[in-house]
């Protein structure tokens, strides 16, 4: 019987080792690499910097936003960059609609209605007031990449998207909300989140909170106000060839009372990422090397270049491209034949874009909004409606500071990516004098022709990384006036589109809310904002 | 059984070897009921342990101890036959089969408890270890096609690092479908996924757990299909199991060696057929906004001298004739202009398939073993993928007392694969990555890398060195790519897997046995990845290592009380119960240089320009299950078996995570109780129920936050893929009947089954819009059935003394049907190809992965419409059903015929009923790659005179040489075979490259202004295909004799020969990538599938 005790005994030992317990189910339920737990500050910071897609960031110049969506599609529609002609050229990256469209609800709406969600839970008062700073800063941010949205698509989801998070999975299909209806919520609820800033008072333990969380501005309410202000001037002046009254009145509005409302006034102030670390840097190793990847080699677009800077000897140019084999600089016509494009492309015929100001540049900020594009809204504020200060004062700030943000840009790169660039000399007084009085940049002639030079210098101040901007300000103002060659191969877009189309998913997972705009989903519907 | 038989077999031998030699003496045939002599029957004196074995004629002859009186004639198969001497010197016995043990081996089941085939309630497949290594496979699964009916194999291209795909009875998941569950000598063991998630995300062609189940050592494959069957195993058995079972030492007596060498050469197999005839260009507008003239030349001074090309740089190949005339090529070459037509074949290479095994064994009544040693060598026909590979494998078994046996197997595998094939989606399914025929693969090959050792250099990018760049601008780079990726490249993994179990059997009692079991299946893999600079240093940082490491663990245990009550004579009551449980260990990092190398192509860490990277993950599941189980034999003839089991998963939240799989069947043999007629030998129905379930993937249901740093911040993120804490497995219902019977002796059989299943509560990854806030949600929704038939039959039609034809008809087929989905959800839409071009879609009363699609536009009479601009108009106001991606049938034809020594075996396979989609096949019609897209191009090709006019519309022209104003008369004219909207026959003409061009390019949705749709796109994918053929020949005893070994056979075999039948044009029918049946739904960008033959040599010693 001991034999045989034995026997069953060893055949037990071997299976108490691997009996189970109750707790080594619950222990194993949750991935070990995530957070179960959530807070506030931390969804805020998320929130801001949204790692998880950063290869889509629309701010700092990412790969995928630069190379896949920004470049090929709304650069070209604006020639913010040189392109070959070839087949299809304007027709649209659709599945790349899809990523950037994503992009966008799956991080900045699903971050906020998180962080709503645990606005919501605080119970304390207090403390629930006191994090209403996270709420209402990030509401800014918010409104920016809506904007972005608007001006691209036109009528997209809005007040009801990010339903699922609200709910904790219950599928809510989001309606559409109007592109108009869109701007007037953001112009008012800017106003409103600036003088709620202006009132703010903080709680020294929650400030420190915020202090820690907000990777943008590290904490500085006044920068928030100037980044709200500032976004809610952008916005108002972009709806005002369509709501000229309103416009006009939020400009008044602002402009005339910079204690209240500070806009951007000098490239200190600009709203931006500034690089820095590990992640908020521009040549990265992670998510493929940034702008480096985006922007090496890409040649100079044609009619900035050949008949808007050269003319004009602007001082940006040697710390915006590379000369050429002759040495001189170039773009790429937008009416040459793809071969011939090609062929002095293969004869370092174009310049390209400056490596050390932008390829190569670790420390490119992801910049918001700049002092320059500023003053240029005060420029045409004045020019326009009489506003502040004079159009001409305005507008020759707004290319100096353009200037001189361009240069700093260039001088801060710190050959993080293993070159040798010597920072570029500044242009001297002398030469931005000579440049401001020149034929296509003095601020002479009719109104019709002083805004467009204005809206062409806000255009080229977009440039090279901001084609979002650029497109907007184009398809509002008309300016520069560019040609575009008509494509023979292409039945959906022979010229650039007015918008971009839909993404698929909305066709076919939100088909009811879909179908209400789907009659305006069509390249050639304009946003409400383009009537000029 | 199987080991009985041989223990007697090996035991009369040996004692009939050293019989005295002073008794009777009786000698003899032993024949089978066609009077034809059986080799090998045992003839043992009754009461004794003297006796013999009949020689290769039937023939016999032994010596009988004084006072025996009596003999027994025994033979695998039939009947024993016990025969009193009575003074007689000369006994011939005639055989007859036995009904009662149709199957010599038994049927190991659930938990590796064994059954008698006879008292099965339920369907399972046995597929013997001489059936799978005939034509020499690289892997168990691929041969299996034909094997079993309602078992559906699916081969991934590129060779034997590429993962198999087995289905069984069916969908089982419509969102979680899984291989089936792999049990390897009792031990639940690692299979998986691979490729499901598309080109991106993992470009080479990975493989799965079951590669490395050598051939060489199955003993036999039982494949346990219908819930009942594989109950026992709760969770794990939705999609069916897979019971292999190893080889061991059996009870030889003295050492025995086998041996087998196959070698074998690999060639591509189905290639798309091209056009030769034009180069590359576009319509005559097009190629003028290129800088080229009508017909596409540009000319060029170069050097001087005037030199024309065409647009090497097109990815249409709808450019000039080629007709040998000096052209200045991109590499800045003059050549002529000619089409180079082999660049396919010359893409893909011959590759080799070396498979060296060899097994000693050993065994008596107290223990026995098997060692052996397998060697794999594999290069397969695309670049890349060589593979060696190193099996051990011990199994042995050994008796500790005469009630307490001990067997321990273990398996080592030991795996080298350098650059396993890349997906040759960047050549099939992009514009730039066509090559085009006057365009020869070799210079490709060729100027890949520059003589400096560098990346290939475009025309456009060639301000580092001038000398090296192209000259001009060409299409189809990615083939350079390619090259570059596939031989510039290393990527280097290593595999070692230790597969062992050992289990204990304790006979507490005559009918009380405990047996415990614990196992372990452990992989280790590690790669690296080493990248070459691309650019010398000083010109960019480029380059890039990486290293990783892999630990999958199983570790598994299980204990099984087994209790046998004969409650009399007609009852015998068998009782079990167990519990078993199992964890699973997964653990990664990795490092790797970030910012280019230091130093160029030297792959270390320490040569990373920035900090280098780092990451890692770890996952953990557990699970465990009670169980218990009862079988009931009443008469010998009615046999019931139920079972239950109760499990809990951790990948399920804790409060709802345990579940119950009950199961009942019973086995009713018919031959026992109703008189038959004479003919009929065997005869039984059986019948069962059960449930088995699917529980979602580790850590899926969780509701949580990624976590990252922001400039030293915290910051976190809710997920795209919401969870569900209220998750429950998805269950699966299934009952099945069927009748066996066995005829003529034996030689006609039929097995029938018809089975049906329900799925309820499916785990579905909702698909919602982003503007939710997720990109997916999981929930349990809606139900899904299936039901089918299969059929099993075999015939001997021709047993003489020389000749033997077996014949086999496996088939099984399938209807799947959605019957339920949430409420207000009528279609669950899986994917959209091509921005929606395409749906694959699940929609309620119809089965899952319909492709939906758009089509072109008819009137009221069905005529299709063409547009004022002479093109077909598509109708994109609906999404019409265009296929579905899952077959009806699936089976084949096993034939193997015997001629004294030669032996032919035969297997044909077939599939039916399923589309594919091919984005590969529309985009190069639209591109002009393929024969069909000649129609129309010139006169010779049915195209039309015309000229255009001044207006710009085309004018019909024929026989004449100029228009009416010296227009150009064109002859590549086409008209839309349909009416314009007046109901009149279409007769304006359009130009044939726009035809192709407008029609089957990328993307027709609406908005996208296209002139044709996807429905072109779409194919029947069916298929008729010689898998394999063998013919052997055994050298004959004299000869095998004087070789010293005891069996010696010489075959040469082919795989994957060719398709008696396809549907598919351009592919092959299994070239489609992924062992998801949606994934595998479009076809064309993994690669080509190979077709192998060879010889192969099979002894023992």
């Amino acid at each position: 019987m001991k034999f045989k005790l034995r026997h069953i005994s060893f055949v037990l030992l071997a299976v108490l080792a691997f009996g189970c317990t109750e707790s080594d189910f619950e222990d194993n339920y949750y991935d070990p690499e995530k957070s179960v737990a959530a807070s506030l500050d931390k969804l805020y910071t998320g929130f801001l910097y949204n790692h998880n897609l950063e290869n889509r960031n629309t701010t700092f110049p990412r790969y995928w936003n630069l190379f896949t969506f920004q470049i090929p599609m709304l650069g070209t529609y604006t020639q913010t960059n040189g392109y070959t002609n070839g087949q299809k050229i304007y027709e649209q990256a659709t599945a790349y609609n899809q990523d950037r469209w994503d992009y966008y609800y799956l991080s900045f709406v699903a971050s906020y209605r998180e962080m709503e969600n645990h606005h919501e839970a605080i119970e304390d008062e207090t403390e629930k007031e006191q994090y209403r700073l996270f709420m209402e800063t990030a509401k800014i941010h918010l409104y920016e990449q809506t904007s972005q949205m608007v001006d691209i698509w036109g009528d997209i989801p809005f007040t009801e998207a990010g339903g699922l998070i609200t709910t904790g999975g219950e599928i809510v299909r989001p309606k559409y909300d109007t592109a108009e209806d869109i701007y007037n919520l953001m112009l008012d609820d800017l106003k409103n989140i600036s003088d709620y800033l202006n009132s703010y008072v903080p709680v020294s333990f929650y400030k420190s909170a915020f202090d820690n969380a907000d990777v943008l501005h590290q904490g500085s309410v006044e920068k928030w106000k100037i980044y709200a202000n500032s976004l809610r001037l952008r916005l108002a002046m972009r709806i005002s060839y369509y709501d000229e009254a309103k416009a006009q009145a939020i400009a008044n509005e602002i402009l005339t009372n910079p204690s209240v409302y500070p806009v951007v006034s000098n490239i200190d102030e600009t709203v931006q990422f500034v690089a820095r670390g590990t992640e908020l840097n521009s040549v990265l190793g992670h998510h493929g090397a940034g702008i480096k990847d985006a922007t090496i080699g890409l040649p100079a677009p044609g009619y900035m270049v050949n008949e808007l800077m050269v003319p004009s000897k602007d001082p940006r140019l040697k710390a915006m491209f590379a000369e050429n084999k002759n040495g001189d600089f170039v773009g790429v016509p937008v009416d040459w034949a793809g071969s011939r494009v090609t062929d002095s492309l293969s004869a370092n015929y174009f310049s390209r874009l400056d490596t050390a100001t932008y390829s190569r540049n670790d420390k490119f900020p992801g910049l918001i909004i700049s002092a320059a594009e500023i003053s240029f809204f005060k420029a045409e504020a004045a020019e326009r409606w009489g506003i502040g200060a004079s159009a001409a004062e305005s507008y020759n700030t707004g290319i100096r500071q353009a200037i001189e943000f361009l240069y700093h840009i260039n001088s801060i790169n710190d050959n993080a990516d293993g070159t040798a660039f010597k920072a570029e000399t500044p242009p001297t007084e002398a030469e931005i004098n000579a440049f401001l009085a020149s034929d296509l940049i003095a601020y002479e002639g009719s109104m019709e022709e002083k805004l467009g030079k204005i809206a062409t210098q806000q255009w080229l101040n977009h440039g090279l990384m901001y084609a979002y901007q650029a497109w907007s300000e184009l398809r509002r103002t008309g300016y520069p006036k560019l040609n575009f060659v008509n494509d023979p191969s292409s039945t959906q877009s022979s010229l650039p589109p007015a918008r971009l189309l839909y993404p698929e998913t909305e066709r076919s997972l939100n088909t009811e809310n879909y179908n209400a705009v789907a009659a305006k989903d069509k390249v050639d519907v304009k946003i409400f904002w383009d009537v000029k | 059984m199987k080991h009985k038989i041989l223990l007697t077999v090996v035991l009369s031998l040996f004692l009939g070897l050293s019989a005295w030699a002073q008794e009777v003496v009786v000698s003899g045939t032993i024949t089978d009921e066609t009077g034809q002599g059986i080799p090998g029957a045992s003839i043992l004196v009754a009461g004794t342990n003297v006796g013999t074995i009949s020689d290769l004629d039937g023939k016999y002859k032994l010596n009988v101890p004084a006072g025996k009186t009596k003999l027994t004639f025994s033979f695998v198969g039939y009947e024993p036959q016990d025969v009193e001497i009575g003074g007689k010197s000369t006994i011939d016995i005639q055989l007859s089969p036995d009904v009662n043990d149709l199957q010599e081996v038994v049927v190991t089941g659930a938990m590796g408890i064994e059954k008698d085939p006879r008292k099965l309630g339920y369907a399972v497949s046995t597929v013997g270890g001489e059936d799978i290594v005939r034509s020499a496979p690289t892997n168990v699964a691929s041969a299996l096609y034909a094997k079993a009916p309602g078992v559906t194999i699916a081969t991934n291209p590129g060779g034997s690092t590429s993962a198999v795909s087995v289905q069984i009875r069916g969908l089982s998941s419509i969102d979680s479908q899984r291989q089936p569950l792999l049990v390897v000598d009792g031990v639940i063991s690692r299979n998986g996924e691979a490729n499901n998630d598309g080109y991106w995300s993992s470009p080479r062609i990975q493989g799965n757990g079951l590669l490395d189940i050598n051939p060489e050592n199955i003993e036999s494959i039982n494949i346990l299909k219908g819930a009942a069957a594989s109950a026992l195993y709760g969770s794990d058995a939705a999609a069916g199991v897979i019971v292999i079972t190893t080889k061991d030492g059996g009870a030889s007596n003295g050492m025995g060696v086998d041996f087998n060498l196959s070698y074998g050469i690999e060639r591509v197999g189905v290639l798309p057929d091209v056009q030769n005839v034009f180069g590359p260009g576009y319509d005559r507008a097009t190629n003028m906004s290129q800088g080229a003239n009508e017909q596409g030349w540009v000319e060029r001074q170069i050097n001087g001298q005037t030199v024309k090309s065409p647009l090497f740089n097109a990815w249409g190949q709808f450019g000039p004739k080629m007709d040998g005339s000096d052209v200045y090529f991109w590499d800045g070459q003059i050549r002529p202009y000619v089409a180079y037509e082999d660049n396919l074949k010359n893409f893909y290479r011959t590759g080799h398939s070396g498979i060296y095994n060899v097994a000693i064994h050993n065994g008596n009544e107290k223990s026995n073993y098997r060692l052996s040693y397998t060697r794999n060598d594999y290069k397969g026909i695309m670049e890349g993928g060589e593979q060696g590979k190193n099996t051990f494998n011990l199994n042995s078994k050994y008796s500790i007392s005469p009630k307490l046996n001990v067997d321990l197997v273990s398996t080592y595998i030991n795996d080298k694969v350098t650059n396993r094939p890349w997906m040759v989606d960047r050549i099939s399914n992009n514009y730039s990555g066509f090559i085009n025929p006057a365009n020869n693969i070799e210079w490709y090959e060729q100027y890949y890398k520059t003589s400096k050792g560098y990346k290939y250099i475009t025309a456009g990018d060639n301000a580092y060195d001038p000398e090296e760049a192209f000259k001009l601008p060409v299409s189809g780079r990615d083939y350079m790519d390619y090259y570059w990726t596939q031989r510039e490249r290393q990527y280097i993994e290593q595999t070692n897997r230790l597969m062992g179990a050992m289990t204990l059997t304790y006979d507490i009692l005559d009918n009380l046995t405990l047996r415990g079991r614990v196992g372990t299946d452990y992989t280790g893999y590690a790669t690296e990845n080493k990248e070459p600079n691309t650019v010398p240093l000083s010109v960019n940082n480029s380059g890039y290592y990486s290293t990783e490491t892999n630990v999958y663990s199983i570790f598994y245990g299980d204990l099984l009380l087994s209790y046998n009550l004969q409650i009399n004579d007609k009852l015998n009551l068998n009782l079990r119960g167990g519990y078993q449980a199992r964890e699973e260990n997964y653990r990664y990092t990795s490092q790797n240089t970030d910012g280019g190398l230091t130093q160029e192509n030297w792959y270390s860490l320490k040569a990373s320009r920035n900090l280098t990277r780092g990451s890692s993950s770890r996952s953990k599941s557990i699970k465990d299950g009670l169980f218990a189980m009862a079988s009931l034999d009443i008469n010998d003839y009615l046999f019931i078996e139920t079972s239950i089991r109760q499990e809990r998963t951790s990948t399920l939240h804790f409060e709802n995570n345990k579940f119950y799989y009950p199961s009942v069947s019973a086995a009713f043999e018919l031959s026992q109780v109703v008189t038959l007629p004479a003919f009929w030998n065997y005869s039984k129905i059986r019948s069962s129920y059960g449930v088995v379930g699917n529980p979602p993937a580790l850590y899926r249901a969780n509701v949580s936050y990624s976590a990252y740093s922001i400039d030293g911040k915290p910051a976190l993120y809710p997920l795209s893929a919401y969870g569900n804490n209220n998750l429950k497995n998805e269950i699966k219902h299934e009952a099945e009947i069927g009748w066996e019977n066995k005829m003529f002796n034996n030689r006609f059989g039929l097995n029938l089954t018809y089975y049906q299943n329900k799925i309820n509560d499916m785990i579905l990854s909702l698909q919602v819009p982003s503007t939710t806030g997720a990109g997916n949600v999981l929930s349990n929704v809606g139900s899904m059935n299936n039901y089918g038939f299969e059929v099993g039959l075999s015939v001997t039609p021709i047993q003489t003394a020389n000749w033997n034809w077996d014949i086999q008809f496996n088939t099984g087929f399938n209807r799947n049907e959605v019957s339920e989905l949430m409420p207000g959800l009528e279609t669950l839409i899986h994917s959209r190809p091509d921005n929606g071009s395409l749906q694959i879609v699940s929609q309620i009363g119809q089965p899952a992965g319909d492709i939906m699609g758009y089509t072109l536009t008819r009137n009221e009479s069905g005529e299709l419409l063409v547009g004022d601009d002479g093109y077909y108009i598509p109708d994109y106001s609906k999404l019409v059903k265009l296929g579905n991606v899952q077959e009806k049938a699936a089976g084949g034809f096993i034939s193997n015929l015997n001629f004294k020594n030669f032996n032919l075996n035969t297997v044909i396979d077939y599939k039916w009923g399923a589309q594919v989609y091919s984005p590969s096949i529309q985009y190069s019609r639209s591109a002009g790659m393929y024969e069909e897209t000649l129609f129309g191009r010139s006169e010779e090709y049915g195209g039309l005179p015309y000229y255009e006019a001044a207006d710009g519309t085309f004018v019909s022209a024929p026989n004449v040489s100029a228009g009416p104003n010296g227009e150009t008369i064109f002859h590549d004219g086409m008209v839309m075979d349909g009416v314009n909207a007046d109901g009149e026959t279409n007769a304006i003409i359009v130009d044939a490259p726009n035809y192709y061009m407008n029609t089957y390019y990328w993307g027709s949705y609406p908005g996208s202004g296209l002139n044709g749709t996807y429905e072109s796109a779409v194919f029947d994918n069916n298929y008729i295909k010689l898998r394999e053929l063998v013919i052997s020949y055994t050298m004959p005893n004299s000869v095998t004799k004087k070789l010293k070994t005891q069996n010696l056979t010489l075959s040469a075999y082919g795989r994957n020969l060719f398709y008696l039948y396809k549907s598919l044009p351009h592919l092959d029918p299994e070239a489609a990538v992924g062992t998801n049946y949606l994934t595998r739904g479009g076809i064309g960008n993994g690669g080509a599938a190979s077709r192998s033959y060879g010889i192969s040599i099979r002894a023992s010693f």
